[in-house]
Order: structure tokens, then C-alpha cells, then sequence
């Protein structure tokens, strides 16, 4: 009798509880970010895009567009499990291809008839410098979602902003496609959340039939151009009579290094730079012995995201260069001091 | 109204013909044209005519002004070119002189020739006379038109030079005491570099535009520390404003 009267309450109990059950799960994002107690795992996060970004193969154009000016460029991208094989061929100013497996960099100047080798190891270092410092990446960005159903380049994609919990660094808006997590927009805010630069595909093909084969042809294939290597040598702040009196949070060194043709990098004839980074920002700190011809006066300077600074200490002129408030210019330009 | 007249050749009338009735302005059309028998000596009886002298007055500023703007190839425009435009462009002519503009002093340089020559007639307008002078707000209408065409000039060349400098690296310097502006050389791609920085004269002022700073930028763009967006975004914006820099 009593079930006869009230059989509808279980009935609309259990659905009033997969309601709520429904409304507060969280689905994972396809970008697989890795939910701790509601928060967005920033470190993970930024592994995930990375990886996407170098398995992936895709052909695109991309721009690179600040308050006063867009330049853009077109890029092929192949993985093909045992390298990456990338192409760029920018579209606005003098030709430029640039073309890379792996660390092997080629750089053809078509105006010039040069052809420029390098290996370039820094773009091996991620995602190691994100843990390089005792404190994580996460511990200086907050990662939010702030869209998620927008559209870039043709593609259905995410956004999320990375804010910065203190003024040393700039915040980022980040759009990433949502069934790979590759990096589709990436926007760069200063502290009133005002769009510095803003880099992003303009049009992007993730079943373009690209392949490895052709790319490397194209490489090797250096008749009717000079080629010249370029050498990096690698060093420390230390080696050199460098050190940081006092480090920012978050950002540590990640080496020095001189960098030009062969016979010609050394730190007495070319400026060396010396790298720090708090995983997603860098700033370059070139040394160079002070010139009263060519080190004119001490300035700052702006362009996009970029910031500089130039200034004399001691026998050495220093132009710090990076994507970070000019404070954070400032505290470098004065913390590094010669140690002999 | 008094008119100074080019003096045109009039053939003499043969003696028997008499003139027939017909419409004022034909007959003054015909008597322009040599095509009646008028002498010259008559021809001021007959300008005593308050409508004949209306007439013809009218009828010759027409043509002065037609052989004053006519071009050399005559581009014909289905307007211009129908009875209809061309009554419609001689009635605007004849509002022009009936207003006072065409004030003209007619040349009166006459080439001594046959009949079929015209004179070298020019109508020049006295200085400073606009036909449209009399209606203040046309002169408004020119005033604002230049005024807004050297603003858009101004504008865009205040925006080439902005665009010229933005995009660069441009260290801002209260010292002006530098040499003339030396031009830049090529930049070579390494790090080895010696150009000397160019001093630009911008809206902001005299700024230096040094080459050397932005190879520094490129190189530090390409190196970039291994930061999380380097790849792919980091790698694109060092190949890609490598371009804007050089």
C-alpha cells in the first residue's frame, strides 16, 4: 500500500540524482588536462599542446600581428614517428624559408643567395625547463577556461587563460583545437589584459597528404646558394664571470651561448646570450665587451610583446631582450653583476 | 547692355535678296554663322533690337566659352553629346554669363583671314571670380574639401612614418647632437655586425633605429630558452618577424 502511493518517489529520486550527478561531473577535456580537486593542472597542460604540436602533421598559414604591424607566413609540419620535418616560408617582407628536422636548422635567403646551417638546441629543452627551477610553472599561472566552443581557422577549438599571479611576467590566451590540443591562437596580455601580440593561424589542414621525403629534398638541396655554418658554443654565466645577484621567482637559467660562424663565435667577438626562463616566458641577456663607438646610451624599448633594455656595466654592454614587463628587464639589468 | 564684339567677317548680301520673317534667334544664328546677307554697318541697327541683342550677346559667350574649354579630343558622352545635353550645358553657360562671371574681355586679336577662320577669341575671366563666388556656402564646401584633403595626406604620411618605426627596433634619444644620418648597410645574418645605427626623423622626434638590436631580437626569437609556446608559435614568430626586422 504504501509503495501504491508513493511509488514515484524513487522514480523521481533517482533521476533528480542523475541530474545532479550529470551537471557536476566534469568531462575531461579533450586536451586531456588532468583534473586535481577542480583545478586545471597548468604543467600538464602545456605538455599535452607541446606534444600535439610536434606530432601532429599539418600545413597552415600562420600571422603574427601586433598594434603596428601583421606579418605572416606559411608552414608544413610532418611527424612521422622517428623525426619532425618542418618547413616556413614567410609571406609579408624579404623571402625567408626556413626549413628544420629536428634540431637541424636550414635557413635559405633567396635575396641573397645564402644558405644558413645551425643546430638549435633549445628547441629540445621543453618540456624539461618547465620543472627546471624547485618550483612548478603552475605555481605562477593560473590556467582558466574561458571558451568552449569557439572556432579558429576553421576548427571547432578551446580557450583558456594562463594569468599571471604576480607583475613579472605577462598573462596568455590560448586556443587549441579540441580533439588534438594543437595551439590554433595564442595572445600575449600585459596586466590590463590589453592583446600585445597575437599569433595565429589564419588557416590550418590536419589531413594535408605532407611528406618528410619532400621537405628533406628541399633542405639538402642547397645549388645556386653560399653556405654558411653556424656554430653554438655553449656556456654559463659562470664560465664567462657572470652571476645573478638575486633570481626572480620562477626564472632560472637555462644556459649561455655564443653563436656565429665558425672561427667567429667566441665572447670577444660576438655577443653572448645568456637564457632565462620561467617555461613559458624567456629573456635573453647578450654580453658583449663595450664599444664607445657602437654602445651609444642606455635605452628601453618596445615592439609587440618584446621589451629591451640596453646598459653599460663596467667593461661589458648588456641588451636584455625578452617577452615580459620592462620591470622584469629592470631586475635582470641590475642583478647580474661580474663576479672577476 | 554694351559688349565689346569681336568683329566678325559678315558677307555682304547680294543686293536683291530680302530678309525673310523668322525667329529671332535663328536669324542671329544665321547672321553669326555668315549665312544671310547682313553688312556690318547694319548690323548695330539691328543690335538696337533689345532681343536681338540679348540674342546675340548670348549666343556668342556660348561660343567663346565652347572654343575656350574645348578640348582637343572631344570624348563624346551620351549626354553631352544629345541636342538635349548640349541645350542643357549652353543653358548653364548662359546662367554663367547672364550672372556676371563671364565679365570677359574678349581678345580681340583678329586674324585677318577668310571667313571660315575664327578669330582667336579666349575668354578670360577677371581674377578671383568664381562663377560659384556669389553662394558663401560653396566657399565653405571648398574650404572643408581642403582642409579634409590635407588631413588625409598628413594623416597617411603621419601613419607610413608611425609604420616605418613601430615595427623596428627604435631607441628613443634627447641627445640630437649625432653626425648626418648615416644609411645602413646590409645586415649580415650573424651576430658579427658592423652597422652603425640610423638616426630617423619621426613624428616623435629624432629616434635611432639600430639594426644591431634587432639581430639581437631575432637571435633571441630562434633561441627562444625552450618556453612552452616555442614550438610551434615561438619557432613561427622568430621565422616569421625575422621578415618585418631585416
Amino acid at each position: 500500500m504504501f509503495f501504491d502511493r508513493f511509488w514515484r518517489l524513487p522514480l523521481y529520486s533517482s533521476l533528480f540524482i542523475a541530474i545532479v550527478f550529470c551537471s557536476t561531473a566534469r568531462a575531461e577535456s579533450p586536451a586531456g588536462v588532468v583534473a586535481e580537486h577542480g583545478k586545471l593542472d597548468v604543467h600538464a597542460w602545456l605538455r599535452k599542446l607541446n606534444e600535439s604540436a610536434q606530432r601532429k602533421s599539418y600545413t597552415g598559414t600562420f600571422v603574427v600581428s601586433t598594434a603596428g604591424s601583421m606579418s605572416a607566413a606559411r608552414i608544413w609540419h610532418v611527424c612521422d614517428g622517428t623525426q619532425q620535418v618542418e618547413r616556413v616560408d614567410t609571406l609579408t617582407g624579404p623571402a625567408r624559408n626556413t626549413l628544420r628536422r629536428n634540431e637541424e636548422v636550414v635557413t635559405f635567403l633567396p635575396d641573397e643567395r645564402l644558405a644558413l646551417l645551425e643546430r638549435r638546441d633549445s628547441l629540445s629543452l621543453f618540456p624539461a625547463v618547465l620543472q627546471a627551477g624547485n618550483r612548478p610553472v603552475g605555481d605562477f599561472y593560473t590556467l582558466r577556461p574561458i571558451l568552449v566552443n569557439d572556432r579558429v581557422a576553421g576548427l571547432a577549438a578551446e580557450a583558456h587563460e594562463l594569468v599571471p599571479k604576480d607583475d613579472w611576467r605577462y598573462g596568455y590566451r590560448v586556443w587549441s583545437e579540441r580533439k588534438t590540443g594543437l595551439v590554433l591562437k595564442l595572445q600575449t596580455l600585459d596586466a590590463n589584459r590589453q592583446v600585445l601580440e597575437q599569433v595565429a593561424f589564419s588557416d590550418l589542414n590536419l589531413d594535408a597528404p605532407v611528406k618528410a621525403d619532400q621537405l628533406l629534398r628541399m633542405m639538402n638541396n642547397r645549388s645556386g646558394y653560399r653556405v654558411q655554418r653556424l656554430v653554438q658554443v655553449q656556456t654559463s654565466p659562470q664560465e664567462q664571470g657572470w652571476r645573478v645577484r638575486q633570481s626572480l621567482p620562477g626564472f632560472v637559467s637555462s644556459g649561455c651561448q655564443v653563436r656565429g660562424p665558425a672561427g667567429v663565435a667566441d665572447p670577444s667577438k660576438v655577443p653572448m646570450q645568456c637564457v632565462f626562463t620561467d617555461g613559458l616566458a624567456s629573456i635573453s641577456a647578450f654580453v658583449e665587451p663595450y664599444d664607445e663607438a657602437r654602445h651609444i646610451s642606455p635605452g628601453q624599448m618596445s615592439s609587440g610583446a618584446t621589451q629591451s633594455m640596453s646598459k653599460r656595466v663596467g667593461d661589458f654592454w648588456l641588451t636584455l631582450v625578452g617577452e615580459v614587463p620592462a620591470k622584469t628587464l629592470a631586475w635582470y639589468a641590475h642583478a647580474l653583476e661580474r663576479t672577476r | 547692355m554694351a559688349h565689346t564684339l569681336h568683329s566678325i567677317r559678315m558677307p555682304v548680301e547680294s543686293p536683291d535678296s530680302t530678309p525673310v520673317p523668322r525667329p529671332v534667334s535663328e536669324a542671329v544664328s544665321a547672321w553669326m554663322d555668315g549665312e544671310t546677307g547682313v553688312a556690318d554697318d547694319a548690323l548695330e541697327a539691328h543690335l538696337a533690337d533689345v532681343e536681338v541683342s540679348e540674342t546675340w550677346h548670348r549666343y556668342h559667350v556660348i561660343g567663346d566659352a565652347l572654343r575656350a574649354a574645348a578640348p582637343s579630343a572631344f570624348v563624346c558622352s551620351p549626354v553631352s553629346c544629345s541636342t538635349q545635353g548640349s541645350q542643357v550645358f549652353a543653358s548653364r553657360v548662359v546662367a554663367l554669363a547672364t550672372a556676371g562671371a563671364a565679365a570677359s574681355v574678349v581678345d580681340t586679336s583678329v586674324a585677318p583671314a577668310g571667313r571660315s577662320e575664327l578669330p582667336d577669341t579666349r575668354l578670360v575671366s577677371s581674377p578671383a571670380m568664381a562663377a560659384n563666388d556669389a553662394v558663401f556656402r560653396w566657399k565653405l564646401v571648398a574650404g572643408f574639401a581642403s582642409i579634409a584633403a590635407v588631413s588625409v595626406i598628413a594623416w597617411s604620411l603621419v601613419g607610413e612614418g608611425m609604420r616605418q618605426q613601430g615595427d623596428g627596433a627604435v631607441l628613443a634619444h634627447a641627445v640630437i647632437d649625432r653626425p648626418a644620418v648615416v644609411p645602413a648597410t646590409e645586415v649580415a645574418p650573424v651576430s658579427a655586425s658592423s652597422v652603425e645605427p640610423v638616426w630617423v626623423s619621426t613624428p616623435q622626434g629624432v629616434v635611432m633605429r639600430d639594426p644591431r638590436l634587432e639581430e639581437l631580437m631575432r637571435t633571441h626569437r630562434q633561441a627562444g630558452g625552450g618556453a612552452a609556446f616555442q614550438v610551434p608559435a615561438g619557432f613561427l614568430r622568430a621565422a616569421t618577424h625575422d621578415s618585418s626586422h631585416r
